[in-house]
């Protein structure tokens, strides 16, 4: 089971050259002031294949050396942070004392020093969405940050070779996993964007879940960073419980003729409706299918009513067919008909439009399909007159 | 003809080799892949008895095959046997909870491959 020395040796000097390569570019990376996550995954690597490599060659202190190097990237690599200069130069002299090592046959001695060198702490992300390396649309991002959403973020680095085919790349089974969980906000880079200058980039999955990170360990297996808003570096503002409507704040610049009811109980959703609403309407949010009802009953009782209400199909406690068919039978009653009648759009997944569709033609007034953007939105309440 | 199928799973070639020829020393037939979801496809086909699969893989790794082999009732009996440089016990542990029916340390020599077998009945 023995294998060549120079078979060995070939492999060696790959792997630093590998390790060498990742340390440069994460340099440029650094020096652009975009820190490159894909290659504290591609050093992480190398180092880890080198370690076995050297110890197997009798290199103990090199080996050392490089698990010390392997360990800091892991860490980073797990924590969603940044390597900071020293680390970097350090991490540069411990492959330089290894290639020595193996070109010479000497293992490299006295390394305290170098390796309290490379244990110096790599300084953090200062924000957990400046690690992301893609743009996310402004009302995600302003829902996942909110102080108050009651679901994790997590952000998913997975490893992938970049000769990967497209069909292979768009259907792992990872996306699959991910959507039993929780549901996806995005997914970087598409195919055709893998750096292919490198035998390895990076998938990014964004998601969101009800699990907590403890949940998940016996469900993703690979890097996962929790995007929790103490990370954040936005102070966290007090939170309002949601588990009640809240009455609207009225600001300024928001017209006050006309009046939403956003019922959601996914809270991304519904909170990128409301800043999406924000600028339109006076809006008010219900999470459950009773309190949508109650919400409605009241406003009329008020006779105050709502103008519109975005309406989702799946409810706690109800439906949201249950819901619009209480909302037009309660204006019958108060006989409310025809263009007086509140406006409702209708959310739901792709996999339910059709059914929707057909059966709530007389009821609901126009639909959307999930996620939800503000183009589409906008476009929806041009066409229903409510905006211009 | 032989009844014995191994599956080796790793992304470095030198590894594939080395406990490729020692299974097949062994007398086993052997299969290799380079990543979690090249071994998921080719399990799902064939018939195995063991499986060693690495854990640092791209595109798929051993925890993530090692879940999807344990959450396949077809599969799930197959012992696999995860390889790693890391000795953290938090890792190990993770790995036995998954289902993993033996940890090896890299590098590791014929001798523990010896161990292994028998510790697993072969």
């Amino acid at each position: 089971m023995s294998f060549s020395d120079d078979e060995h040796t070939a492999d060696l000097l790959e792997q630093l050259e590998g390790v060498e390569a990742g340390l440069m570019d994460y340099d440029a990376s650094l020096a652009e002031g975009k820190p490159d996550p894909a290659l504290v995954h591609i050093i992480f690597r190398h180092a880890h294949n080198l370690k076995s490599r050297l110890s197997m060659a009798g290199l103990e202190g090199a080996s050392s050396l490089i698990h010390t190097v392997e360990e800091r990237f892991d860490n980073i690599r797990s924590g969603g942070g940044q390597a900071n200069r020293e680390l970097i130069d350090a991490s540069f002299t411990a492959v330089d004392r290894i290639r020595n090592a193996v070109q010479t046959g000497e293992d490299c001695t006295e390394n305290n020093d170098l390796i309290r060198q490379l244990a110096s702490e790599a300084a953090p992300a200062k924000d957990a969405f400046t690690a992301i390396p893609f743009d996310l649309e402004p009302e995600w991002k302003a829902a996942l940050t909110a102080p108050d959403r009651e679901t994790y973020v997590f952000r998913i680095e997975k490893a992938v070779t970049t000769d990967i085919d497209k069909a292979t790349y768009e259907s792992l089974p990872i996306f699959d996993t991910v959507k039993e969980i929780g549901r996806i906000i995005a997914v970087y880079p598409p195919h055709e964007k893998l750096n292919r200058s490198r035998e390895e980039d990076l998938l990014h999955i964004l998601f969101t879940t009800e699990k907590t990170e403890d949940d998940l360990f016996f469900v993703i297996f690979d890097t996962l960073i929790p995007l929790d808003i103490e990370r954040s570096a936005k102070p966290a503002r007090e939170s309002s419980p949601i588990d009640v409507a809240p009455r609207p704040s009225v600001q300024r610049d928001i017209p006050e003729d006309l009046r939403a009811l956003i019922v959601e109980d996914d809270f991304v959703t519904r909170h990128l409706e409301v800043n999406i609403l924000r600028q339109y309407a006076r809006s008010q949010v219900a999470v459950s299918a009773p309190e949508a009802r109650e919400a409605f009953r009241l406003a009329l009782e008020e006779n105050d009513p709502y103008d519109l209400i975005i309406l989702d199909m799946l409810l706690p406690e109800g439906s949201g067919s249950e819901v619009l068919s209480a909302i037009r039978a309660m204006e019958d009653d108060a006989d409310i008909r025809g263009l007086d009648r509140c406006k409702v759009v209708i959310v739901s997944n792709v996999k339910d439009m059709e059914t929707v569709r057909s059966t709530f033609r007389d009821q609901a007034d126009a639909y959307l399909v999930k996620p939800v953007d503000r183009e589409e939105v906008e476009k929806t309440l041009k066409r229903l007159g409510m905006i211009h | 003809m032989s009844e014995k199928r191994a599956l080796v799973v790793d992304d470095h070639g030198i590894n594939r080799n080395f406990i490729k020829s020692y299974l097949v020393s062994k007398g086993f037939e052997v299969q290799t892949a380079e990543n979690g979801l090249e071994a998921q496809k080719i399990a799902e086909q064939e018939d195995f008895v063991l499986i060693f699969s690495d854990i640092e893989m791209p595109v798929m790794n051993g925890l993530e095959f090692l879940a999807s082999i344990k959450k396949n009732p077809a599969k799930a009996n197959i012992p696999v046997v995860m390889l790693s440089t890391v000795d953290k016990p938090e890792i190990i542990d993770r790995a036995k909870k998954i289902g993993a029916a033996h940890y090896m340390i890299k590098p590791f020599t014929a001798d523990k491959m010896d161990e292994t077998l028998q510790t697993l009945g072969f």
